[in-house]
């Protein structure tokens, strides 16, 4: 960490200039839906090329082979801000410049921005998804439930800087999750093969899935003109770019119908995830999947039937996000458990034991058998240590004698499923050098972005050659030193990397055994003796398999699992709230890492904690982003953390054998913010005698929660 | 010939002449001096990535780099994060895991090195405003400032600073004088000139929209703008003191005042805007015009001067002429019986715009209002007073009765506009309850 903390850590808008670097510039529609009539760049001056989808050899970046997703608009503009034409100037700023010189007329057409104008259309980007056991019959309550989407806000934009190479081969230097994807897009575009083009990533700056198929454009186009003009070119997007041409979090509109008993145990669930998927495909298929595996959380639903609607608009093709459709999945869930309290009267937390999987209740809506229980053990141990029904109570009297301040309170459990739904991406490989002087370099599929996967890789390694972290370097993640990587997302990347990693050191290992001695002399002894020090390892996950015919399978090798309990305080007058104390209880199978996984927890609490309250989308009625830059979209600054943020970690090894007995831990804290919004809920509530469920929708702004105080009215 | 640009950066003096008026200070300090710890996240501003810090009479103010133009340093000590040798501060960085992706740590450790040089043993709440203009997406936080707190047990030793003579400067397009004088007749001259005061509005035109002012003339030079004078019954404030120094001086006259001052912006933004900024822009969201109009604070241009209030014609359109420039305000003392209660709504709690914002002014003699200054940003195309409120309780007995009679008189006021901060509706709504918070007095 220390070369972050000092400043020489280099990020790819950092590296050197190579010589003769030029810079591109995008230029982008400024209408929602129609024509390009026209196009004139004879005003554009101080540039050295302009393209436009014509000069392509080839304009598709669908990441799912749909060819749905043009590189640049070639005459169908499908949403505001679609990239149009190129410009590559000399410096970054006659390039920017330039682009506003150039005149574009349209023919403008009717267009679909919202999720009940896509309703009426039904037009899908892709095959929705239909999950059912047993037909759901009785409802008692019908419900409709919307839910924000949300901006990855990297504090590193997206970049690309491609050099190109002697004979026509191509080093793309790419802020990306998902090198070997570049590569393919790059050499596609390029029409080479892909061992021509060498993707490397050196770390990136946040990247939170915003940047595993939406780094692609710039790579691409980088490429592209660094191939036409034999010179290195740089194209960084500005962040009000970069918001408005990226895709989001999606945007959700769940329809649901459901069913229980006088003693709140959930009887039949019917539900449909009408999701705002943009103008393309992009990976709308698995994460509305995604939604609909985790629109259980850790309930038993008897009766169910869920569909996914991945709905066609003419916004940004919306992408993954840390969670990939199980936030909202789960969203739904503890809506469900919050309407089934009210009617009945229960607490919430009674209401969630009473249909927590068990044993005997082991079966999910895709027929995959839970038989790991610990969500069950760590939120009665949560309901212990941080005194929930003692503060709860306490809140009930302060609320009784508080005119506008308001306090609310919620505990909420999270399982994630752990794979990549796609089975073929759950394998990884790795490979580790050993040199003379018994120094390690490793390389594996993995990327860095903060996540700190490099120094789980580098204690892995090191603690199976038996031999001090110091010696182990990580270098940057490259398309020719590990091929046919998966995209560092689902949370895998050290269950996966970090197992080929594993593998490979075993490998060295087994070989340098039969020496004895220290670690540098068996690495001398054994050089001498002519053995290998070098080798690659491999790994893939066991036991998965889906169908999305049936809608049957095992899908996750296994589930993370945690809870959180949040305190929170609002003012009615206004709507304005504050998290004042949350306390976490997270399952990491033994940590490989404390201070990492610790940290993957508290960052993702909080950037769940904005996803639910403070960070709005708002696009105008012509679907143009309004929120395009921190100024408009406001993700949460230190004073938004909780005051009194307790995590603790269900230290147990992992009864499976994943890597050091540990569990996946990237993605499931997001969802323990969950807990805010039902705080926030819970405060609500308060405002009608706790008589109706106030139905608070995400993000819970404070006009949001204003609004619902007065819909409570 | 033209005087060169002179400065210190980490300590190295620099001269020269940049090669574009609107080259930023953080493209010179990224893509010329080639230090790249500073980075670029936002380019406007509001993500605190380039956050350096220029040494001004003694304190260490945390900047902007974007939105600081390379021209306006002259005289200026910048540091980056590249002067830092392993300080305390980032071995607690390290200790504490403060860094995940590490793109927002320079920012972050240059924000909080400046307080620690400013202030010893600053207290939570003043750690969370001074990093309030630094987003992190990955840490949540924590360890961010549980390594800050741990840097702070013991006083940061100051960085030795160049003294520069003041000089005016003088560019083709740029103009930064030294006087009133030399601004007055330099302006008179060139009435299409922009002025630039803490370029914490101006910075985005020039990064965002690409614009490129023919001709600037820099205030930041002119001491006779920079000062606050206390008379008898006033404080003077000139055009060029910058949000912090507000803020310092808010401190000493009302909480309501100085809790506004802290949510205004971010560190960095308070650091270099100004008051004359927030009020020359014209901006129908600016957090101090509300303010000020219900203290009754005038306005004093070179030429003449007038009731806050009346500077705000229509949207974007003030009641100032070419060659005329804002030279201070008046702030009359406030009262003892003074109720002031000050009340900013945003999405967000720091760092945000205001979605409105509400001032309420009352004198309350004998438990009967006696007067009554109401003003709001947001509300309107100007910040504006609400005269039927006032009217409607000006006189009445002082209880929530009477406000609750009165509070719809707030939708003859104002007809405010829905946009992405909120509906309109949101809007009346909540300046119709901030009258009930200001009797009430309770808040988050």
């Amino acid at each position: 960490m220390k070369n972050l903390i000092t400043g020489e850590a280099r990020f790819i808008d950092d590296i050197e200039a190579p010589s003769g670097l030029l810079h591109a510039a995008l230029g982008f529609a400024t209408i929602t839906h129609g024509e390009i009539l026209s196009l004139d760049f004879s005003d554009l001056t101080g540039v050295i090329a302009v393209y436009t989808a014509r000069d392509l050899p080839h304009n598709d970046i669908s990441p799912t082979h749909l060819h749905d997703e043009p590189i640049l608009a070639d005459k169908h503009i499908l949403y505001h801000h679609q990239p149009i034409f190129m410009v590559v100037a000399e410096t970054r700023d006659l390039a920017r410049l330039a682009v506003k010189q150039a005149k574009i007329t349209y023919k403008m057409q009717p267009a679909i921005t919202t999720i009940d104008e896509a309703l009426k259309d039904r037009r899908l980007v892709t095959k929705p998804l239909k999950l059912s056991r047993n037909t759901p019959l009785e409802s008692r309550l019908k419900g409709l439930l919307t839910i924000g989407g949300q901006d990855h806000f990297y504090l590193e934009g997206h970049v690309a800087l491609a050099v190109p190479q002697e004979c026509g081969d191509m080093h793309v230097y790419s802020s990306t999750q998902h090198p070997s994807e570049v590569q393919h897009m790059v050499a596609a575009i390029l029409q080479q093969p892909q061992n021509s083009v060498t993707v490397e990533v050196p770390r990136m700056g946040g990247g939170f899935g915003g940047k595993e198929t939406q780094s692609n454009l710039f790579a691409v186009l980088a490429s592209f003109a660094a191939s036409r003009l034999q010179k290195p070119v740089k194209l960084r997007p500005d962040r009000d770019e970069d918001m408005a041409i990226t895709g989001k979090r999606h945007d959700f509109k769940v329809d649901y119908a459901l069913g229980f008993t006088d003693d709140g145990k959930i009887t039949d669930v019917d539900a449909t995830f009408a999701a705002r998927c943009g103008f393309s495909a992009d990976l709308s298929g698995p994460i509305t999947d995604r939604a609909l595996f985790h629109a259980d959380n850790c309930y038993y639903y008897p009766n169910v039937t869920l569909q996914s609607l991945p709905l066609f608009t003419n916004t940004v093709s919306n992408t993954a996000f840390r969670g990939f459709g199980g936030p909202q999945g789960m969203v739904f869930a503890e809506r469900l458990i919050e309407e089934i309290a009210f009617e009945t009267g229960l607490d919430p937390l009674d209401v969630r034991y009473k249909n927590l999987y068990s044993p005997a209740q082991n079966t999910t809506p895709y027929h995959q058998i839970i038989d790991d229980f610990s969500f069950a053990d760590i939120l009665k141990k949560l309901e212990i240590t941080s005194q929930y029904r003692a503060r709860k109570a306490a809140i009930r009297n302060y609320n009784a004698g508080s005119k506008t301040l308001k306090k609310g309170i919620a505990i909420t459990p999270v399982k994630f499923g752990i794979s990549f739904t796609a089975t073929w991406y759950n394998q990884a490989g790795a490979l580790i050098h050993i040199y003379q002087d018994g120094s390690v370099l490793v390389n594996h599929g993995g990327t860095e972005m903060g996540q700190g996967l490099h120094q789980k890789i580098r204690q892995i390694v090191a603690e199976t050659l038996e031999i001090p972290l110091s010696l182990v370097k990580i270098s940057a993640t490259r398309t020719d030193k590990v091929p046919n990587t998966s995209a560092t997302a689902a949370s895998s990347g050290t269950d996966l990397n970090g197992m080929a990693a594993m593998n490979a050191a075993l490998i060295l290992k087994a070989r340098l055994d039969p020496f004895t001695g220290s670690f540098n002399s068996r690495v001398k002894q054994a050089y001498m003796a002519r053995i290998s020090l070098s080798t690659t390892g491999f790994y893939k996950t066991p036991d998965i398999h889906w169908d999305r015919e049936t809608g049957r399978g095992h899908p996750f090798y296994y589930y993370a699992s945690g809870a959180a309990c949040s305190e929170v305080i609002i003012d009615t007058l206004t709507g304005e709230n504050k998290v004042t104390r949350v306390d976490i209880l997270h399952d990491c199978g033994t940590s490989i890492n404390e201070a990492l996984d610790r940290g993957q927890i508290e960052g993702g609490f909080v950037q769940g904690q904005g996803w639910l309250t403070t960070e709005e989308l708002v696009y105008d009625k012509a679907g143009v982003l309004k929120t395009h830059a921190p100024s408009t979209y406001k993700i949460p600054v230190a004073s938004d953390r909780p005051h009194i943020f307790n995590v603790d970690l269900w230290d147990k090894p992992h009864v499976k054998p994943t890597i050091k007995r540990s569990k996946a831990v990237g993605e499931p804290p997001l969802m323990l913010a969950i807990s805010v919004l039902h705080a926030l809920s819970d405060a609500v509530a308060s405002t009608r005698n706790y008589e109706l469920c106030p139905q608070l929708d995400p993000p819970a702004t404070p006009e949001a929660i204003l609004r619902t105080i007065e819909n409570l009215r | 010939v033209t005087t060169p640009l002179t400065f210190a950066l980490n300590g190295v003096k620099k001269q020269l002449v940049p090669h574009a008026l609107h080259q930023s200070l953080l493209d010179y300090i990224r893509l010329e001096a080639r230090l790249t710890a500073t980075k670029e996240g936002c380019n406007e501003g509001d993500c605190g990535a380039c956050t350096v810090i220029i040494e001004k009479n003694g304190e260490f103010n945390a900047v902007n780099a974007c939105i600081k133009l390379l021209i306006t340093c002259d005289g200026a000590n910048i540091f980056t994060l590249e002067y830092l040798k392993m300080h305390k501060l980032q071995q607690a960085f390290i200790d504490h895991n403060a860094a995940q992706c590490g793109f927002c740590t320079p920012g972050f450790i240059m924000s909080l090195y400046a307080l620690g040089l400013n202030e010893t043993a600053p207290s939570l709440t003043r750690i969370e405003s001074a990093i309030a203009g630094n987003l992190c997406r990955c840490t949540g936080y924590q360890p961010i400032i549980k390594a800050a707190m741990e840097a702070y047990k013991t006083p940061f030793e100051k960085p030795f600073c160049h003294e520069f003579t003041p000089q005016s400067l003088a560019f083709e397009g740029y103009f930064a004088p030294l006087t009133l004088e030399e601004l007055s007749d330099y302006y008179k001259k060139h009435p299409d000139s922009l002025l630039l005061a803490g370029l914490t509005d101006i910075g985005l035109w020039i990064n965002k929209s690409l614009m490129r002012p023919p001709r600037m003339i820099d205030l930041s030079k002119i001491t006779a703008l920079q000062n606050i004078v206390e008379t008898p019954d006033a404080y003077e404030i000139g055009a060029m003191v910058t949000l912090s120094r507000v803020k310092a001086l808010f401190e000493t006259l009302h909480p309501e005042l100085f809790e506004l001052m802290r949510r205004f912006g971010g560190e960095q933004v308070r650091n270099a805007g100004t008051i004359g900024g927030n009020i020359g822009n014209g901006s129908p969201i600016g957090d101090l015009p509300p303010v000020l109009i219900a203290l009754n604070a005038t306005l004093v241009l070179n030429t003449r001067e007038m009731s806050l209030e009346s500077f705000f014609l229509a949207y974007k359109s003030q009641d100032i002429h070419p060659g005329e420039f804002i030279v201070k305000v008046i702030l009359p003392k406030l009262s003892p019986s003074l109720h002031l209660s000050i009340s900013k709504i945003s999405k967000r709690f720091d760092e945000d715009i205001s979605t409105l914002l509400g001032v309420f002014a009352f004198e309350i003699d004998n438990n009967h209002i006696q007067s009554a200054r109401i003003a709001f940003g947001g509300m309107a195309g100007i910040p504006k007073r609400a005269n039927h409120l006032e009217n409607a309780l000006i006189g009445r007995i002082w209880s929530e009765t009477t406000l609750l009679n009165a509070q719809n008189m707030l939708d003859l006021d104002f007809t405010s506009l829905s946009d992405m901060r909120a509906s309109s509706h949101y809007r009346q709504t909540v300046a119709k309850n901030l009258l009930l918070r200001a009797f009430h007095g309770e808040r988050l």
